[in-house]
């Protein structure tokens, strides 16, 4: 190879290279600002969620200890009326109210799994974001202080990088997908 | 009456729990963490302790292993009360020497048939 034509070749080697950090280096930057904007969003809906439940455990309090006493007197009513129709009837209804008591608790206890499952959506996001960092961090010409990669060596760390991200990953621990209530093992 | 120690970091939470064993007839105590349950179940000897595992200070499982080291708490049923339902962790509980594990929400009449259940 003349000695133009190998000026030419490593001109455009390098021109090749500049041109894939800085592609690399605008995709991860524009990760990190939709992370951030994601992450803001779930803070909001934890926030707007903590409000919510606090609202109605306000007025759980005001009217459980009334729910208790009609249920306390609708059993008396029930024992009672036993045997005639009125007592069907009564009975029915304690059945319909001990129901609609019990699912007021178990939504109740939708803020903490709730709660859970956004913490861990939240972590997941801080690690992506930590890598796009790193992967900046490769990318970037560190103005001559350091060798600046080729695409083929970039490659290999973000993949590297994403290997990492991947072994990072924690299964969440919260596995409902529905707000029926969970399981009970006694050991 | 016999005396539940109900520990979680969530208000709701305990609020739930609270009503729940209170209207089933049992007198409950609130922790909000494994540090304030384990100072409480050292005032007072509770029959069963109910705690959740994710916690600030100190978390389920340690607060099981530190009361079964505790003379009176080496027999008394402590049922773990969370959202994770992994095996491992499971396994975790049960290696720690919690009696049960019941993943949230809980149901409130199931809740109080195993606490029945467990105190016999």
């Amino acid at each position: 190879m003349r000695r133009h034509e190998r000026h030419v070749l490593e001109a455009g080697l390098a021109a090749a290279d500049s041109a894939s950090r800085a592609a690399v280096d605008g995709m991860a930057k524009v990760m990190i600002e939709q992370i951030h904007g994601a992450c803001t969003e779930l803070q909001r809906v934890d926030e707007l969620l903590g409000n919510a439940i606090e609202q109605l455990m306000s007025a759980f309090n005001s009217v459980s200890e009334k729910a208790v006493g009609y249920q306390t007197s609708l059993a008396c009513e029930v024992r009672q009326a036993m045997g005639t129709p009125d007592g069907q009837r009564l009975q029915a209804v304690a059945q319909k109210v001990a129901k609609d008591v019990n699912g007021v608790v178990t939504g109740l206890q939708f803020r903490d799994v709730v709660g859970q499952k956004l913490g861990h959506v939240r972590k997941e996001l801080e690690n992506l974001e930590l890598v796009m960092q790193q992967i900046r961090a490769v990318s970037a010409d560190q103005a001559g202080l350091t060798a600046s990669p080729g695409p083929v060596e970039l490659a290999a760390q973000v993949q590297e990088l994403l290997q990492e991200l991947e072994k990072a990953r924690v299964a969440s621990p919260v596995r409902q997908e529905l707000m029926h209530a969970g399981e009970i093992e006694l050991f | 009456m016999k005396s539940i120690l109900a520990v979680d970091d969530s208000a709701s939470i305990r609020r739930m729990v609270s009503f729940t064993l209170k209207t089933a007839g049992y007198e409950v105590i609130e922790a909000v963490d494994g540090m304030d349950a384990l100072a409480k179940a050292k005032h007072k000897v509770m029959d069963l302790v109910l705690t959740d595992q994710n916690m600030p200070l100190m978390d389920g499982l340690t607060l099981v292993q530190s009361l079964r080291q505790l003379s009176h708490y080496r027999t008394v049923p402590i049922l773990i009360l969370t959202t994770e339902s992994g095996a491992d962790m499971k396994s975790k509980g049960k290696a720690a020497g919690a009696t049960g594990w019941l993943v949230k929400p809980f149901d409130p009449q199931r809740l109080i048939d195993v606490v029945h259940k467990v105190l016999g």
